[in-house]
């Protein structure tokens, strides 16, 4: 009897333990989980404003295209007779809107097809694979419910740009940078749309601190969705590149258009397989992948 | 992949359980009995297991969440976070009022010093040709916006211009948003043209009348626009390279192939139909690269 009520005792004791434990666990959690989310919105908020107000006061030297750019594009085409810039400001513009869709859908395939393997290990890369992931994570969760109570939304709605420009070209290396200049406008339906978007544009601890609490009580309060907007727009480098000593094969903008396996033709501009084979979709500049994104100040 | 059969990291998927399994804890009323007869409320016991795991999952959620955050923390690394501060992103009427904003017109003197020098290397340009296409371009824009469908634009854009067009419409389809309207140009004038050592660019500014709105389907929020009559400008700007001149036929803008001359009919490739030459690469003849239109 004294061995059971001590088997008893010590049972108790473990269970005690245990909830401590888990207490603890809990708590450590909790502080981590507030550290960790509080610390990278101050980091990131208070880079942004520091970023903006340094840009007023002294905004930074821009390259602008080379010079002799008529004279390498001479040496270009004497080393390969169907090289033609333009294909890559098509690219360009084609990209921009590519990287356009993956954060508004989720969609990274045709990122995937369009850029080399090196881009995803470049700090875009990371931002746009990270925020693609994003958006299929809250499609998963936005499935379960049905159409009808679904209350969050990220639509693509607009992209515009101007005119792409060739800045450099290392036929050495088989490198061409291009200008882009563009802004993309996405609205959100959301409960607390407002606040949502104000948080993500947020240059100062209080406009952050502000935004988060309003969007937290109207989600709370499990108030009717509302419209906001939130636009990105900037002008960027973007470097491509292919293998030394590769030549443009001038069929590959034909074989873009139709499947070179069964010849049905491509319905989508975004499409990576042909919808009836399955066979992989050449791309129409050839050999030319996406390498780099740097930003112009 | 389809978002429902990738297969995320780990944490991810410990999290996407998590979601899940809050949904299924909060899903239905705890007013409502679950069948008749059934007890309500928490004198259900079905229901107040689900209160309960409901209230255990809010507690546990920095279990479910934690992983994720860190993991994507270190994948992303500090110099993510240095660039994601430098992307510069504007929110609600910023954002929408910012959008499109037209490029300031320069002075005439620059405008006609950059058109003389257009018309010097190519005695056959004519400013009228480009801001009559310009107009006609409009109703093509017009059509292709309310349809959803861009190859009645294949003629004037070029070619990264009309698959990103084609490519924005796709995905305003796939998100549900559409458009709908009238609208036409009422004048046309070059508000920009200028020759570099690559190429040379026209900027027409086009004022149009009328009434557009975008909707969002699923919800029915108009989210632009509305039934009524306005003005607003869009700028076409029209490129091709240096070298180029116009063509004895008039080519692109006077629907003819710069290249042979035939009436134009073109392939989805921008390729002509009788010649076979590629001509919507702005090596011809101008395109239509960039087409920007006022924030509304």
């Amino acid at each position: 009897m004294v061995s059971g009520m001590v088997l008893a005792a010590g049972a108790g004791n473990a269970a005690r333990s245990a909830v401590g434990v888990l207490v603890l666990v809990i708590i450590a959690g909790w502080a981590l989980m507030f550290a960790v989310l509080f610390g990278m919105l101050i980091y990131v908020t208070v880079l942004r404003g520091r970023r903006q107000s340094r840009k007023r006061e002294a905004p930074g030297p821009v390259v602008s295209a080379d010079p002799n750019l008529p004279a390498v594009l001479a040496q270009a085409r004497h080393a390969d007779p169907y090289f033609d810039e333009q294909l890559l400001l098509d690219a360009s513009q084609l990209i921009c809107l590519v990287i356009f869709a993956a954060m508004s859908t989720g969609d990274e395939e045709a990122i995937r097809y369009l850029a080399a393997r090196s881009f995803w290990s470049t700090f875009f890369g990371r931002y746009t694979r990270s925020a693609s992931r994003s958006v299929r994570l809250q499609r998963l969760q936005e499935q379960g419910r049905r159409a009808g109570s679904r209350r969050q939304a990220r639509l693509p709605v607009d992209y515009q740009a101007l005119a792409p420009e060739l800045i450099s070209l290392d036929v050495r290396q088989q490198r061409a940078c291009i200008r882009v200049s563009f802004s993309q406008l996405r609205a959100v339906v959301a409960p607390g749309a407002q606040s949502q978007t104000a948080m993500a544009s947020a240059t100062s601890l209080s406009s952050l601190a502000v935004s988060f609490g309003g969007a937290m009580s109207e989600r709370m309060n499990n108030s009717v969705p509302g419209l906001s907007w939130l636009s990105w727009a900037g002008k960027y480098d973007l470097v491509f590149t292919r293998p030394p000593g590769t030549r443009t094969d001038p069929r590959a903008a034909i074989a873009n258009r139709t499947c070179s396996s069964c010849g049905a033709t491509y319905g989508s501009e975004l499409a990576t397989t042909c919808a009836h084979c399955r066979t992989e979709r050449p791309v129409a500049w050839d050999t030319w992948r996406l390498a780099d994104i740097a930003v112009v100040d | 992949m389809p978002a429902d059969r990738e297969k995320f990291p780990l944490p991810e998927r410990l999290f996407l359980a998590y979601t899940a399994a809050s949904r299924w804890a909060t899903g239905g009323s705890i007013r409502r009995p679950d069948s008749p007869g059934r007890r309500r409320g928490c004198a259900n016991p079905f229901a107040l297991f689900k209160i309960l795991l409901f209230l255990l999952m809010i507690l546990l959620l920095p279990i479910f969440v934690l992983p994720m955050m860190l993991v994507r923390l270190v994948e992303s690394g500090r110099q993510s976070s240095r660039y994601g501060s430098s992307v510069d992103i504007t929110a609600g009427d910023e954002a929408r009022w910012g959008h499109g904003i037209l490029l300031p017109v320069p002075g005439d003197a620059v405008i006609r010093s950059g058109g003389a020098a257009i018309a010097n290397s190519d005695p056959g340009f004519r400013v009228t040709a480009l801001t009559d296409w310009a107009v006609a371009a409009t109703a093509l824009n017009c059509q292709s916006l309310i349809s959803g469908d861009a190859t009645c634009t294949r003629t004037f854009m070029s070619n990264g211009l009309y698959r990103a067009h084609q490519a924005l419409l796709e995905l305003r389809a796939r998100s549900e948003v559409s458009c709908a309207g009238a609208w036409r140009a009422v004048g046309a004038t070059v508000v920009g043209a200028t020759r570099s050592q690559l190429v040379e660019e026209v900027r027409v500014r086009v004022h149009c009348q009328g009434w557009r709105m975008e909707r969002h389907e699923p919800t029915g929020l108009i989210l632009r626009g509305g039934p009524e009559v306005a003005s607003w400008s869009e700028d076409l700007t029209f490129t091709r390279s240096v070298g180029a001149v116009t063509p004895a036929s008039g080519g692109l803008p006077a629907n003819r192939c710069p290249s042979c001359g035939a009436h134009l009919d073109l392939d989805p490739g921008g390729a002509c139909r009788y010649c076979r030459g590629v001509v919507t690469a702005g090596n011809h003849d101008w395109v239509l690269v960039s087409w920007q239109r006022e924030p509304w």
